[in-house]
């Protein structure tokens, strides 16, 4: 019994000597690497390429591979052509680690792209960590994936905290008295309701009533209900597309949809909501990233938006064709023209100094996707609060792109 | 007053779903669960039927009925026909588990994953009665759940048909002795069972949306309502889906929202410890070796 | 009219009868007897399609039905009435009795069965809508056979019917067996109740662990005491 366990004790140390061992080797050569001139920069792509989240996926990659074939047309970066390895994992975390560890031991990626979904994204963000590898999230946007936990992620799109802090302000804007907070009990639910109710806490208002409901719920009454009983004049809505118009239509039902005003973060959006939801979605509003919204009356996106907008309709279709979302593609574009610009600007695909100049000097990067990222030494969430606009959830002026609400 | 049409109406698609879980119980002990996956199937493709075949509701729903039916014999041919004798074996658990997602991905695949706006009966037409506003959809839920009820119990009970189903439930192998063909009446429970499923399913799309995930929360509570009446007793199946939506409807408005089917689930644990054979088995009957009437 | 050869059935691996052969003719009365777990109802009910025997053949009337089911056996006037009566408790008697001429699509055929039944079984007149389930175990028991009786069968075969009664319900069964047969019924018997059995039968079979060991005139067998305390104990 002793002897067993001595022997497997000292087999755990070996291969924790070999682990250490060989991380430190990796990163020496990844030191000298940096310091000479790069021949080739590999970056990782990952992200749902198949299953229900695929549109997610393809529109990261749709963007991926317009601004590498753009950059390697146009030269690379330092010189260097760059190469992308994909990997489709299906947004399943366990695949999605198993390949984020390929990436980097196999196919020696410098930097990584995705993956698309939160729960890849936490599952594999610890190993990117580990190894210093600069990852951006054009995608996911679970809260708790920018943290200092991962100092080497950085995220485009805005997360649930950025979407929580920008409803609630455009409700105190707005200057709203009553506000109702409605919310799922699922995990995303959960985190949705405390990212509210902490930018309520932020702005010193107290919400009229906090409401929750288990998701997919087949009768909304009582939610409804409820926001009634608060007299609540707006309620911000935490919910998932079907849910939320279930619930419309119960407000519906007890009469309150007319003194009520809704708005949802972007989860509530789906492509049939108004159908789903009925005449009550005239009082529905979500918000989506101002500079891919139509300014009331005009048919055009602004400047290099709307030229962003032209280039992806050529290479990749129209929405109905390609299914996918213009702003992701945006998203995803950005990721590789930020990596170009940060290592080009620190001369070096060093991770602490890419790493240094995105945190510091993000104000010179021009984007597509929004106006300024927002990447602090303090926080890697590159989209701003005052970006979001609010929207009516129908008002779709393409296929794609909100109209701003008046 | 609304709070109580509401509950009824819930109330009332639970009875239905728990009477077709129950149809196929009485005759094979069986718990089909599948269930969910058929009514959805009878939704979805009614609801492309109307939709895009542009059919009246009438041609669709037989379309729809028709389709289940012929689902539900595929289920029994493949998934419980093929297993043999039942008495010893719980492969069925299995074979109808993996039914009930091949099926949900099929769906997933042919009508996608975004959830449609199923009709209302009579375009959602509101009355209003006592100052609430009741939707006429929701009484007909209540309406077409009790007829499907009583046509069932008068079937079971006075048909040649019917007194097969009580006996095949009762003792399968004597039954054969009178030339009944067990797996006959089984094969017609399942196709009953679906057709049943059909109407459940587009009573219940308008409120939950058809989508290949709409059964995904009811099929559970149908399940629970089956066993708090009693399996595989008509009577059972409707006490037990009305008790349900009512105790959910009280649950509403004493808990908060997410709470509110621990609390359903909580009264389905305590009646199935103190009454195995459901809220029916309490005092009527109970005598001797007798426990639950079938059916 | 039956004829049964070299029949071997099991269970699994199990072999519980073993290569037996019987017949029964057009009107007899025949009595397989033998101990509890000789074997009896395994071959009834492997005759009347239940079970499937793993070899030898049966034929009804020049027929060969080992591999029939039981509802074409029905059709084809095999009747079982099985070991202790089986009738549905949950049913009402008339029901039950219904329930016999399941395969009978010919309503007045039904009408005019069910007025002879009753005119033979009054007692099952009198109490057609109560439960089966109420009745006491001999009411039960012509419950049963009245039942096999609404399809009119060529040939009746009965499984233990003297189970579980008194002694002097146990002679009215046996008288009933009787009538049925005088009517041209043919009947076939499994019992341990050997003595009663023997009185009414033309021949018998005793089965001993799966084997017909003996074979005889009923009133032979039944006044060979030797032979009947060798293989039935006593009778």
């Amino acid at each position: 019994m002793r002897r067993k366990s001595a022997v497997s004790l000292s087999s755990i140390i070996l291969s924790m000597t070999l682990l250490f061992t060989g991380c430190s080797s990796a990163n020496n050569d990844k030191a000298k690497e940096a310091s000479s001139k790069p021949k080739e920069i590999v970056i990782g792509n990952i992200g749902a390429m198949t299953g229900s989240s695929a549109v997610l996926g393809r529109a990261q990659s749709q963007g991926v591979d317009l601004a590498v074939k753009e950059i390697n047309e146009n030269g690379g970066i330092l010189g260097a052509k760059v190469k992308v390895v994909n990997r489709d994992d299906g947004a399943d975390p366990t695949k999605s680690k198993t390949f984020m560890e390929e990436l980097v031991d196999k196919e020696k990626v410098e930097y990584v792209v995705g993956p698309t979904n939160s729960t890849p994204a936490a599952a594999s963000m610890a190993y990117l960590q580990q190894n210093k590898i600069i990852s951006i999230l054009p995608i996911a946007t679970s809260t708790q994936l920018i943290s200092p936990n991962n100092p080497y992620a950085f995220r485009l799109l805005p997360s649930n905290e950025i979407q929580a802090k920008a409803i609630v302000k455009i409700a105190v804007e707005e200057k709203f008295k009553r506000i109702a907070l409605v919310a799922d009990t699922s995990a995303l639910g959960t985190d949705g309701m405390s990212v509210m109710e902490e930018a309520m806490k932020s702005h010193g208002v107290t919400p009229a009533a906090k409401v929750t409901y288990k998701a997919d719920d087949s009768d909304m009454t009582p939610v409804a209900q409820k926001i009634k009983d608060a007299k609540a004049d707006v309620a911000l809505f935490w919910t998932l597309g079907a849910d939320g118009a279930k619930i419309v239509r119960a407000l519906e039902r007890v009469d309150y949809i007319k003194d009520l005003e809704i708005i949802g973060y972007t989860g509530l959006n789906m492509p049939n909501f108004n159908e789903l939801a009925g005449p009550g979605a005239e009082k529905v509003n979500t918000v989506t990233p101002g500079s891919w919204a139509l300014d009331p009356g005009k048919t055009e996106l602004t400047g290099k938006y709307w030229d962003m907008y032209q280039k992806v309709v050529s290479e990749y279709g129209e929405k109905a064709k390609r299914d996918t979302s213009a702003s992701m593609i945006a998203s995803g574009y950005d990721a590789v023209y930020l990596l170009k610009w940060a290592i080009e600007k620190a001369g070096t695909t060093d991770s602490d100094k890419v790493k240094a100049v995105l945190e510091t000097d993000i104000k010179d990067f021009d984007s597509v996707y929004v106006k300024s990222y927002a990447f602090s030494k303090d926080s890697h969430e590159g989209f701003p609060v005052d970006e979001l606009f609010k929207v009516k959830i129908g008002e779709m002026a393409y296929d794609e792109i909100y109209k701003k609400a008046d | 007053m609304q709070e109580i049409v509401t509950a009824l109406a819930n109330g009332s698609i639970y009875a239905l779903m728990a009477l077709a879980i129950g149809i196929i119980y009485s005759t094979t002990q069986i718990i089909n669960f599948a269930h969910g996956s058929v009514i959805m199937i009878g939704a979805m493709s009614s609801y492309w039927l109307l939709s895009f075949a542009q059919m009246n509701f009438i041609t669709a729903m037989l379309l729809a009925v028709l389709i289940n039916i012929v689902l539900s014999i595929v289920i029994y041919k493949v998934s419980v026909e093929k297993l043999g004798d039942l008495t010893n074996n719980s492969r069925w658990i299995v074979t109808l588990f993996g039914a009930g997602i091949i099926i949900d991905n099929t769906a997933r695949i042919l009508f996608g994953t975004e959830p449609k706006a199923y009709p209302y009966l009579f375009d959602g037409k509101v009355i209003p009665i006592f100052g609430s506003k009741i939707m006429v959809h929701e009484i007909m839920m209540i309406l077409v759940a009790v007829v499907i009820g009583i046509v069932y119990q008068i079937v079971i009970q006075k048909t040649n048909f019917g007194r097969a189903v009580r006996a095949v439930s009762f003792r399968p192998d004597t039954s054969r002795l009178m030339g009944i063909r067990s797996n006959h009446i089984v094969l017609i429970c399942f196709a009953i069972s679906g057709a049943v499923a059909a109407i459940s399913g587009a009573l219940i799309a308008p409120i939950t949306f058809a989508s290949y995930t709409m059964t995904y929360s009811i099929g559970i509570k149908a399940f629970a309502a089956a066993l708090i009446g009693g399996l595989g007793n008509t009577k059972g199946a409707f006490i037990g889906g009305i008790s349900l939506g009512l105790i959910e409807e009280i649950a509403n408005m004493v808990v908060p929202g997410g709470l509110k089917d621990a609390i359903s689930f909580l009264i389905m644990i305590i009646v199935i410890i103190v009454l195995p054979g459901g809220i029916l088995s309490a005092k009527l009957f109970n005598k001797g070796e007798l426990n639950a009437e079938k059916v | 009219m039956l004829q049964v050869e070299n029949l071997t059935i099991g269970y699994g691996k199990t072999e519980v009868v073993h290569n037996i052969s019987f017949h029964v003719q057009k009107g007899e009365i025949i009595t397989i007897l033998g101990a509890n777990g000789a074997g009896k109802s395994t071959i009834l009910n492997t005759i009347v399609g239940l079970h499937q025997a793993k070899d030898g053949s049966i034929r009804f009337q020049g027929k060969e039905i080992s591999k029939a089911r039981p509802d074409q056996l029905v059709k084809q006037g095999i009747r079982l009435v099985p070991e202790g009566r089986q009738i549905f408790p949950q049913h009402t008697v008339l029901e039950n009795i219904l329930l016999g001429a399941y395969i009978e699509k010919n309503a007045n055929k039904i009408d005019s069965r069910l007025q002879s039944i009753f005119e033979r079984f009054p007692r099952l007149e009198e109490r057609k809508n109560q439960m089966g389930g109420t009745l006491s175990g001999g009411e039960q028991q012509m419950l049963a056979i009245a039942r096999a009786l609404m399809t009119d069968p060529t040939l009746l075969i009965l499984d233990e019917p003297s189970l579980g009664l008194a002694p002097i319900i146990v002679g009215e069964v046996f008288d009933l067996l009787k009538q049925i047969s005088s009517s041209g019924v043919t009947v076939l018997l499994v019992e341990q109740m050997a003595n009663s059995a023997l009185k009414i039968s033309d021949r018998a079979y005793v089965l001993e662990t799966g084997r017909i060991v003996l074979e005889g005139k009923g009133e032979e067998i039944r006044n060979n005491s030797d032979i009947a305390k060798a293989y039935l104990g006593s009778i």
